[in-house]
């Protein structure tokens, strides 16, 4: 019996090793980033939705928004965002400046942010419904 | 980006996220419908007594191009078309 011991230590130490090493280069939670991704952003390499606000930490990575933040999140009905949004340095309203973000709600209740489309040509249009 | 901007509805006052989306199924639109709230963004634009449709035009960038009568031709000329 004593001969067989080493045989049959062998491959069950080699699963506890398994079992302890994070691969870097696998996506155990199939959020579309790799757990070497998700340990330099702090997203949780086991919840592929990291802040629970119902989009997956790759689409978030993706569309430029946070996806460690709750409240941040891509359009529900896929308005393309800009990665420059968060560099967006505004001067003023006039003619030839840089206009100050805004946050107003859309028909669906999400918040819209302009300098969400900072990397577009943008056309509002102010009306109402008289 | 089209952004369509209600700054009231038929009784005068900023319209709720149910209104806005009875306007955008009525009409068909997929580009964000916002409400202005007390027309607070349209009055960093404008100034003094104003017609509607009000217009404002940016550029790449955030750069405000063209405020009060911008067409859709004028989006045109920036999007190289």
């Amino acid at each position: 019996m004593r001969a067989y011991l080493p045989f049959t230590l062998l491959p069950a130490l080699g699963a506890m090793g398994c079992i302890a090493q994070v691969d870097a280069d696998a996506d155990g939670d199939q959020d579309g980033l790799l757990a070497s991704d998700e340990a330099a952003l702090g997203t949780d390499p086991g919840n592929p939705d990291s802040d629970g606000d119902g989009w997956n930490d790759g689409d978030e990575v993706d569309q430029f928004t946070d996806p460690l933040a709750e409240t941040d999140h891509p359009y529900q009905n896929g308005w393309k965002i800009d990665s420059c949004r968060d560099d967006v340095e505004a001067t003023g309203q006039s003619e030839g400046e840089v206009a100050n973000n805004f946050e107003m709600l859309d028909q669906f209740g999400e918040t819209v942010k302009l300098h969400d489309f900072c990397d577009q040509v943008v056309y509002m249009v102010f009306a109402a419904f008289w | 980006m089209f952004l369509e901007i209600m700054i009231e509805n038929n009784d005068s006052v900023t319209p709720s996220v149910d209104e806005l989306g009875e306007w955008a199924d009525t009409y068909g639109l997929t580009m964000p419908v916002l409400a202005d709230q007390d027309e607070a963004v349209m009055y960093t634009y404008a100034s003094g007594s104003i017609g509607l449709p009000y217009t404002v035009l940016l550029d790449r960038g955030v750069v405000v191009e063209s405020v009060g009568s911008a067409s859709v031709g004028d989006m045109d000329g920036l999007l190289g078309g």
